[in-house]
């Protein structure tokens, strides 16, 4: 796991900014606000990949991609290139996907898992299931949703994304080991939520 | 039951499943001239907020000193009128 952490991170490091993001970039920070256009247009297919696992909502889902380019614009005068900037892109984008999820939770406003979906979820366990990959998504994104926010951050970045500890403590600004221990105490979370499931009888 | 690989599996079948196309350039770029612009306006009434605090705090220093002043000058006047009484 430690080996396969550290080739990750490597290749997570590896992207290195491009001379025309950075010519752009340097023109945004002297103020030139047009060369910003470059980077939104070369840029807005990740982040909207990133974000899709943020929100499923096609509506929420453009408007959080916006945001995620403002903030960056406004934070453009504090980029240093020596982070390569998709890098530095994708944390504001954990940033704004988390706030999200958090003023969600508070309005609570979370997906609910329906009996159906517990059933694609016990099927997909025993490997018998043909659910479509959009369902399949829209089922995990409702089950991470039964979660607090902390808690489905780090599994959708550790076990859906498949990021080292390392990036999932460059991308959200924790510790390492804050990182393993929230990792731990949301797989417990998640293991309850399964035995509940299974209690009622939906899984 | 595995949480982890439950977890895993409707991972590995949502693997195809990608964001919808997007195109926010236009969008963005409006916003930030938005933005700009009411950075703008802010940076315009900064200036007064600044004058507008000064003279709050110059004002309630001098209603202190106005207080400390009339307790010493109405002391003389109460004793004139005691007096007179």
């Amino acid at each position: 796991m430690a080996e396969q952490d550290v080739a990750e991170s490597n290749a997570f490091q590896g992207a290195i900014t491009s001379a025309d993001d950075l010519q752009a970039i340097q023109h945004c920070q002297n103020g030139d606000r047009e060369a910003f256009r470059h980077l939104v247009h070369k840029y807005q297919h990740q982040v909207a990949a990133i974000m899709w696992k943020f929100s499923r909502d096609p509506v929420i889902h453009e408007e959080m991609i916006q945001d995620v380019f403002v903030e960056a614009f406004t934070s453009l005068p504090n980029y240093r290139p020596q982070a390569p900037f998709f890098h530095w892109l994708s944390r504001i984008a954990v940033r704004v996907g988390y706030r999200l999820w958090r003023e969600q939770k508070q309005e609570r406003k979370y997906p609910q898992v329906s009996l159906e979906d517990w059933d694609h979820i016990a099927e997909g366990a025993d490997d018998s299931d043909r659910l479509a990959s959009r369902e399949a998504a829209d089922i995990l994104h409702r089950l991470l949703g039964q979660l607090p926010p902390r808690d489905r951050l780090v599994l959708t970045l550790r076990f859906v994304e498949e990021r080292s500890v390392k990036e999932t403590a460059d991308l959200t600004g924790w510790s390492q080991t804050l990182v393993k221990v929230q990792t731990l105490r949301a797989r417990s979370k998640l293991r309850k939520l399964f035995d509940k499931a299974q209690l009622k009888g939906e899984l | 039951m595995n949480e982890l690989r439950i977890l895993q599996n409707l991972r590995d079948r949502a693997r195809n499943d990608e964001a919808p196309p997007v195109d926010v350039t236009a969008r963005v770029m409006a916003r930030v001239r938005a933005q700009e612009v009411n950075g703008r306006e802010l940076s315009i009434l900064r200036p007064l907020e600044w004058l507008t605090a000064f003279s709050s705090a110059a004002a309630v220093a001098a209603g202190f000193l106005m207080v400390i002043g009339f307790q010493e000058w109405a002391d003389p006047l109460i004793v004139f009128f005691l007096d007179i009484q």
